[in-house]
């Protein structure tokens, strides 16, 4: 057994996937689903004898974590009440930013040895800046991909930086990262994106659980996300009638409960940009190239994120194309409150995709449980003026 | 009625009025006989733009002060939310492209820009204000990245991260003469680097004047001076202006005169200035006779010197280290303000709209306080919303924190110490541990 299975009930399954049988009752899914509703409760026990390490999202090249046999486990936030966040970073910043910080400052996640953070906004570097000052934990580490994916030079220096987060990691773990080890992570990680792959169709069914199993892969040892992913399957003929396919961009698909709410109101959940969704699992890392090469050239060409610029595709583009190629009808555009790229982004990807004659909404998100009454408004209104079916 | 003394005024910061009149209309004339306009953000290199005859460089953060100045801020930022920008989004940014969108400015308005020029040495928030107007106008973007060394500025120097940015300096110039055509000079870039020196040399000297008791020069007197030092630094008219100025300061501090009139608090200040309400907060600080002699903004651009001899390694060292300051180092840098600048107390600006500054000020405080034990106030505002500044809640915060000041037996002890930047200059040798 997984030893996942945490109190009495399935609570956090999905009423969709419970209208099918043959997912309801997979035991395997109901240990992802599980695992992605309760990340702390998830991680904390597998890091019963081992060795893990944290890392904000996103970009942080995990395999690099898992080749020196340390636990990687992401830091999701969390939506419970403040806590010791808010005495380092002010209230206009992001919930998720504040959420780390409290995460690992009032000892919630103890279990953990280091973080690592990527600098993908000035929010970020400053919980970098905030852990450095403060070490709850031993090892503090950054990683820091280019702001301009293809600019000059930007190819070398982010080998170089790869380079320099291998070492610190080598030196932390007291272990030599040979090529081969890496690879064999590489390898790993490509089967867990390859099974959230096919997996994929889950989100137009049942989103919340689709995503429970994102923030799954994201927590529990890719060993065992495999494992039990392996044995689920995927919904068969996805009964479109009546639904209404749309394309959903953003950091994070917050509020928790939104994504059921989206799919109790119509919404067919297409695709998406989230950090915590496509991201993910969109592009595997190659398995022939160098292993330095091989994550770089994951960084650069992955979805594009905000808050890192001119990758081969611009993001307003990347939205048209996967709007048209998954056949959505409208997007909505969440903004997560006081993240400042996707506040900034918002208004000229909205323009583009209204110049597309699509129908776009944009939304104000946050860390919450559940959706407000009056966003909940906007959301139906928006899709019975484009609902089709 | 309060007794509010006006401030001794500076002769020198009159001849401003025609200077930026004729940066303002220089810029529009340019444009119109067919030069490049190119934005350029605040920290960026400047000099190498200069260089170019064939383009003219503008700064939308000037534009956006100058329209927050002109308490045109309210108007353009409402426009831009009305856009969909939030109100929590940088009020430069929103001015500024709320200005587009209105034409409301106080200098007719910018033009569409032809290039676009970004160094990450500041925030990301200006990365993106220019991505928005490279899409919505398709306009060219070079942006030369600055990784965060995350190491705090006394650790060695990143060589990958060195070699990094000079490969882009040379990016940029080959960006340049792509899309103006006109081949890069090294000698005209060669005299703009030596008056730049000496420019940023002189802003260094008036900044430290302030040292003086009483302090002949205030912060608010330096955010009226600074444009050329940002603008038309490495031109004659911006180092003749900052010699006269430096002449007029130096007599100052001989004949005594300070810019606070009878002088009784000594403050450093954190942060952006608050652009739309100077006067007022001028007032509230003049009432207590309370001046702001020291401040870490007006500094950046006295330390952006560039060394003529090896200008590219130079300048990649220094935005390295600028944009790499950790809360201890901060907390260090106040403390030596502290003791060389004779200070009574610290006001940190928790800025609604600048995380880049503001994030990690808290840690610095309590590091202050517990060494100095002298406590901070922190400011929460805003530098170009006056919707976020609200006079009366801010006056009695600060005239709060000067009466618990005015009882400290512990205030204005500092001794003289070393100068809080140069000591954070790279000496050259620093690099050589890799690069």
């Amino acid at each position: 057994m997984h030893g996942i299975l945490f109190g009495a009930g399935l609570q956090s399954m999905s009423a969709g996937l419970l209208s099918h049988s043959m997912a309801a009752q997979n035991e395997a899914l109901e240990f992802l689903i599980e695992a992605g509703g309760n990340l702390l409760e998830a991680s904390r026990r597998r890091a019963e004898g081992r060795r893990a390490v944290g890392h904000v999202i996103t970009d942080v090249p995990v395999e690099l974590l898992h080749a020196v046999d340390l636990y990687p486990v992401a830091i999701l936030g969390h939506r419970g009440p403040a806590g010791s966040g808010r005495e380092h970073l002010q209230s206009f910043t992001c919930s998720y930013s504040r959420g780390v910080l409290d995460l690992l400052l009032d000892g919630s996640m103890s279990f953990l040895e280091g973080v690592i953070t990527p600098f993908v906004c000035d929010t970020t570097r400053a919980i970098d800046i905030v852990l450095r000052h403060m070490r709850p934990v031993p090892y503090v580490e950054c990683y820091r991909p280019p702001k301009s994916l293809t600019g000059p030079g930007s190819r070398k220096y982010l080998a170089g930086e790869i380079t320099r987060l291998k070492e610190s990691i080598e030196k932390f773990a007291e272990v030599e990262l040979t090529d081969d080890k890496i690879n064999a992570s590489i390898r790993l990680y490509n089967r867990a994106r390859g099974e959230l792959r096919r997996l994929e169709p889950m989100r137009e069914v049942d989103p919340d659980a689709f995503y429970k199993i994102c923030r799954a892969f994201m927590v529990l040892p890719v060993e065992e996300f495999i494992e039990l992913a392996e044995k689920v399957e995927p919904p068969g003929e996805v009964d479109k009638t009546g639904s209404t396919p749309l394309l959903l961009a953003g950091k994070i698909p917050e509020p928790g409960d939104l994504p059921r709410l989206l799919s109790n109101l119509g919404a067919r959940i297409v695709a998406d940009d989230f950090a915590t969704g496509s991201r993910l699992f969109a592009m595997d890392i190659d398995e022939e190239k160098g292993p330095i090469e091989a994550i770089l050239d994951r960084q650069i060409n992955n979805i594009p994120f905000v808050g890192l610029l001119q990758g081969p595709e611009d993001r307003p583009d990347f939205l048209v194309r996967r709007i048209k190629e998954t056949q959505a009808v409208g997007a909505i555009l969440m903004v997560h409150k006081f993240c400042e790229p996707f506040e900034i982004d918002a208004p000229e990807v909205r323009e583009r995709l209204k110049r597309e004659d699509i129908p776009v909404l944009v939304i104000e998100t946050d860390f919450e449980p559940e959706t407000g009454g009056a966003l909940r408004t906007r959301i139906e209104a928006f899709l019975e003026m484009i609902g089709h079916g | 009625m309060a007794d509010i003394p006006k401030p001794n005024v500076i002769e020198t910061l009159k001849e401003l009025k025609e200077i930026m009149f004729t940066y303002y209309v220089g810029i529009m004339k340019d444009k119109q006989e067919g030069k490049k306009l190119t934005f350029i953000n605040a920290l960026g290199p400047l000099e190498i733009l200069l260089s170019f005859e064939s383009l003219v460089p503008a700064y939308p953060e000037n534009h956006a002060a100058a329209i927050q100045a002109r308490h045109m801020a309210v108007q353009t930022a409402e426009a831009a939310e009305g856009f969909g920008y939030t109100p929590d989004v940088c009020s430069y940014a929103r001015c500024d492209l709320g200005s587009y969108l209105t034409g409301v400015s106080p200098v007719g308005g910018m033009p569409q820009p032809d290039l676009l020029v970004f160094c990450s040495n500041q925030c990301w928030t200006i990365m993106k204000w220019w991505e928005t107007m490279a899409r919505r106008w398709g306009v060219p973007y070079y942006i030369i990245d600055v990784p965060s060394q995350g190491r705090g500025m006394k650790t060695p120097m990143d060589a990958n991260s060195v070699v990094y940015i000079e490969e882009q300096l040379w990016g940029l110039i080959e960006f340049l003469e792509k899309h103006t055509g006109e081949k890069f000079n090294r000698d005209r870039y060669n005299h703009i680097l030596k008056v730049g020196k000496r420019t940023c040399g002189l802003w260094r000297n008036i900044i430290e004047s302030g040292r003086n008791v009483p302090s002949p020069i205030s912060m608010f007197d330096q955010y009226v001076s600074m444009a050329p030092i940002v603008g038309q630094r490495g031109l004659e008219v911006a180092l003749g202006f900052y010699e006269r100025l430096w002449d007029e300061i130096q007599d100052r501090v001989a004949r005594g005169i300070g810019s606070m009139p009878d002088e009784k608090f000594r403050l450093y200040w954190d942060g952006l200035p608050l652009w739309h309400n100077m006067k007022d907060f001028y007032n509230i600080l003049a009432e207590k006779r309370a001046v702001l002699n020291a401040n870490n903004y007006t500094i950046a651009w006295a330390d952006l010197e560039v060394d003529p001899e090896n200008p590219f390694r130079d300048m990649a060292l220094k935005y390295l280290r600028y944009y790499d300051t950790q809360i201890e180092d901060r907390a260090q840098d106040i403390m030596r303000y502290y003791h060389s600048y004779g200070l009574d107390g610290f006001i940190l600006h928790s800025d609604h709209s600048c995380r880049f500054l503001s994030l990690g000020l808290m840690g610095a405080a309590q590091r202050v306080q517990e060494e100095t034990g002298v406590p901070s106030l922190l400011l929460d505002t805003d530098h170009g919303d006056p919707r976020l500044y609200q006079s009366e809640t801010i006056k009695t915060r600060v005239h709060a924190y000067i009466e618990t000041l005015e009882t400290d037996p512990k205030r204005g002890n500092g001794e003289d110490q070393p100068d809080p930047r140069r000591m954070l200059v790279l000496e050259k040798a620093e690099l050589d541990t890799g690069a």
